[in-house]
């Protein structure tokens, strides 16, 4: 109930938030540089005059979108990739096995790391990414469930019956997917919107002037002993409540659709 | 409660005591000497780390400054009064260092040097003018900015001709033309003296090829030899013994690379280091008003700003250079970002630089409604677009670029900033690949001539943003080639004012060099290369 409340509470503030607060997030007044907090900027002003509050609303709506996207990407093209490997026969099953094994080798964050630095530091290249980052993990849970899936009588007799592949997809295997699929989507929404902060955090993410949490929390640091600890704890902050309320949502949505418990946090 | 509870929560309470006792007595004592004495050990934290220690192949300021302290050369710059109790050096003064003397012939390109007939490597080997002829040859072979350095700036043709050692206490440098610069470059850590037999032992010198064992080993003869590197973390030097000039007045040194800006705060609020380098300046302007400590302020040969490509559409316009350049707040920035540790200039040579010319440099004043005429009048089709580079581990540069930004849409401007890793943005810099860079420069060898070479002569390759201002390459090689200072002063002025009205860079501010000192440093001196030699703590 908290973490869905907490989570509504942050889609409502990046979405109309905006519309009651209108001062643009990247305007730079250097006659009001490091303010404390006030009522004309309740979280305070950055380095360069800009209001924190104004940046936070556009740190929110960007960690939303980038994450819904992430998710939304990282499902179709891994879950897909899941359903043709569990589907297929050797050796296209081994090798497309041994695809996303390969891929989840690697350490999120240092796939996203080297994604953003060969396309270039961005939102973009962050996000591009953290969806190769996800595809595999989507893919290996889709995977194993699949081939539970084939193993069943109703998808023998479908296929003894002369069912085609993609008829036994779409009746028999994709509908019985969906509730890994949503568990997996919920722990994968809050991961990549911690990876994108990381990503901001070391450089690679979000470019000036936008606001991203990472950053922010980055460009803050520098004043948390000099007294200005406003620039940087907001987004800690903001990032903590979205985070958390994504991961405690993710485990609850697994208790319901998933008693068994075997899908894999990303 | 049970017997062996009681002693459980005994053996806790001790544990406890015990650990308490040593956090009480677990933080490093500056020095071992009564107060009111000097100590014989100094605390620095630095905030650049280093990345070489081998004179012919570091490049930046920090490097050059800890090497500096290790090597002799065979000149320095001379000292004078700084502020509040403290001294500098002496820009417009070369004095003897290795060298006990020197002659110049009548034609200014022979420049013969005497060198003492004692003086001895760490090693004990003798430190002669076969080791100086070697040295040098190894810079100018490197291919490095070593080379830049030693021959300050005057590379299109190299200046060095020959250098040659007809006996052990001489050394006879022969120049192509002459050079007022020329005793300046060889005070820079370029010219560092270093050990032939140690180099050659160790990978030898070997023509553009880097030396691994010299990145990370000292083979000099200098005030202070090298008691232990962690590259990046800390090092500690300690007063050499056979030095040949004067022993330092503090035997050692412990440098902590402390990249972390609250950290650096923590560390000179507490006290724990007796000096600190590269606080950022907003950590400075919290500390200013602290008891712990003082703030020192030198004026430094460096400056924040934004680099055009000239040859670059649409910044080949003159128009849109000038329009960009009035467009930028300076006031604001030298108050709001560099919280007054600066000053405004418009010219080519940065204060503090021989040769700087103050009153034909005034800074110019904001103006958005010329700018934005300025833009209209440039003819250029379409909004302009623009994308500068800054390097993500310059805070002042990347929040610099931040600010024009915003300024500039309003002269309708879209400027975009792509925040690179040192990794990225230093080979894309020094190869001028780019529209705009934001960053903080500052000549190697702090003179005009030098920086002029480096920055506005036309077809220098070290000229990244391909500055080529109608006139000045003439002036600039009368200026260097002469050996009357007022003449050459003279020249430098002109230059400036043709370069003004080109308006081919846009010099932000002129940043001051500050160092945050505890209350105990007794004497501290400021140096475009840092001389620890003279710095005294008391304990």
């Amino acid at each position: 109930m908290v973490a869905s409340g907490a989570l509504l509470a942050v889609v409502l503030l990046a979405a109309l938030g905006p519309l009651f607060w209108t001062v643009s997030p990247n305007q730079v007044n250097l006659a009001e540089t490091l303010q404390p907090m006030s009522s004309a900027h309740p979280m305070g002003t950055d380095d360069l005059g800009r209001d924190v509050f104004a940046r936070f609303l556009e740190g929110a709506r960007l960690s939303l979108m980038v994450g819904a996207v992430v998710v939304l990407a990282g499902a179709t093209i891994g879950g897909a990739l899941g359903v043709v490997a569990g589907m297929s026969r050797q050796p296209v099953s081994g090798f497309l096995g041994w695809v996303i094994n390969t891929l989840l080798s690697f350490p999120t964050l240092m796939l996203a790391m080297a994604v953003s630095v060969a396309l270039g530091a961005g939102v973009f290249a962050g996000a591009a990414g953290l969806v190769l980052a996800a595809i595999p993990w989507y893919a290996r849970v889709l995977r194993s469930e699949v081939l539970r899936i084939m193993s069943r009588p109703s998808v023998e007799a479908a296929v003894v019956a002369g069912a085609g592949s993609i008829r036994i997809a779409r009746r028999n295997v994709i509908p019985h997917l969906m509730p890994t699929l949503l568990i997996q989507a919920a722990s994968n929404f809050g991961a990549a919107i911690l990876t994108l902060a990381a990503l901001g955090f070391v450089g690679l993410g979000a470019q000036p002037p936008q606001a991203e949490w990472g950053s922010m929390i980055t460009g803050g640091l520098q004043y948390a002993l000099s007294g200005q600890w406003w620039i940087g704890v907001f987004p800690g902050l903001g990032l903590i409540v979205l985070v958390t309320a994504t991961t405690v949502l993710a485990d609850r949505a697994r208790d319901i659709l998933d008693p068994r418990g075997s899908y894999v946090r990303s | 409660m049970s017997i062996s509870k009681y002693r459980s929560l005994a053996l806790a309470g001790c544990a406890a005591v015990v650990l308490v006792a040593a956090g009480c007595t677990a933080s490093p004592t500056p020095g071992t000497s009564s107060p009111g004495e000097s100590s014989d050990r100094m605390v620095i934290d630095w905030a650049t780390g280093n990345t070489t220690l081998d004179p012919a192949a570091a490049c930046n300021q920090d490097d050059l400054s800890l090497i500096h302290n290790m090597y002799a050369t065979l000149t320095k710059y001379d000292v004078r009064e700084g502020s509040d109790g403290t001294s500098e050096y002496d820009p417009t003064k070369i004095v003897p260092a290795l060298a006990e003397d020197w002659e110049v012939s009548e034609d200014g390109k022979t420049y013969t040097f005497t060198l003492p007939a004692d003086a001895v490597f760490s090693d004990g080997s003798p430190m002669d003018a076969e080791a100086v002829k070697y040295s040098v040859e190894r810079v100018l072979g490197s291919g490095t900015c070593a080379a830049f350095y030693l021959q300050a700036g005057a590379l299109e043709p190299p200046l060095i001709e020959s250098v040659e050692a007809p006996d052990a206490t001489t050394v006879v440098f022969e120049l192509n033309r002459p050079n007022g610069d020329f005793l300046a470059g060889l005070a820079t850590p370029a010219g560092s003296i270093v050990n032939p037999a140690v180099v050659e032992a160790n990978g030898g010198s070997k023509p553009n090829t880097p030396n691994q064992y010299m990145a990370s080993n000292v083979a000099g003869g200098g005030a202070y030899l090298l008691d232990s590197y962690s590259p990046g973390d800390k090092v500690v030097l300690k007063a050499n013994p056979d030095y040949y000039g004067e022993q330092p007045a503090t035997p050692e040194i412990e440098i902590n690379y402390v990249t972390e800006p609250s950290n650096l705060l923590l560390q000179a609020r507490s006290q724990a280091a007796d000096v600190t380098l590269g606080m950022p300046l907003q950590s400075v302007n919290t500390i200013e008003s602290d008891a712990c400590c003082r703030i020192v302020t030198n004026e430094s040969p460096s400056f924040a700003q934004i680099a055009l490509k000239n040859t670059v559409a649409p910044l080949d316009n003159p128009k849109v250079r000038e329009a960009l350049t009035l467009a930028v707040p300076y006031e604001d920035i030298l108050k709001n970002v560099a919280y007054g540790y600066g000053s405004l200039f418009f010219g080519p040579v940065v204060p503090g630089a021989v040769g700087h010319d103050a009153d034909g440099s005034a800074p110019l004043e904001t103006d958005l409604d010329q700018a934005k005429k300025l833009i209209a009048e440039a003819g250029v089709d379409g909004p302009i677009k623009l994308t500068a580079i800054v390097n993500t581990t310059t805070p002042i540069a990347v929040q610099l670029a931040t600010l024009v930004q915003g300024v500039w849409k309003e002269i309708g401007v879209d400027l975009k900033v792509e925040a690179l890793p040192p990794s990225e943005f230093t080979p894309r810099y020094t190869g001028g690949d780019y529209q705009l860079a934001v960053n903080l420069e500052g000549p190697g060898v702090p003179s005009a001539g030098y920086q002029l070479t480096l920055t506005a002569q036309c077809g220098n390759p070290f000229n990244n943003a391909e500055v080529c201002v109608d006139g000045a390459d003439e002036l600039l090689e009368q200026a260097r080639t002469t050996t009357d200072p007022a003449e050459a002063d003279e020249l430098y002025a002109e230059i400036t004012q043709l370069w003004r009205a080109q308006f081919p860079r846009i010099p932000v501010y002129a940043a001051q060099h500050v160092t945050v000192l505890s209350k105990d440093v007794t004497h501290f001196e400021y140096a475009k290369f840092l001389d620890f030699t003279t710095w005294t703590v008391s304990q």
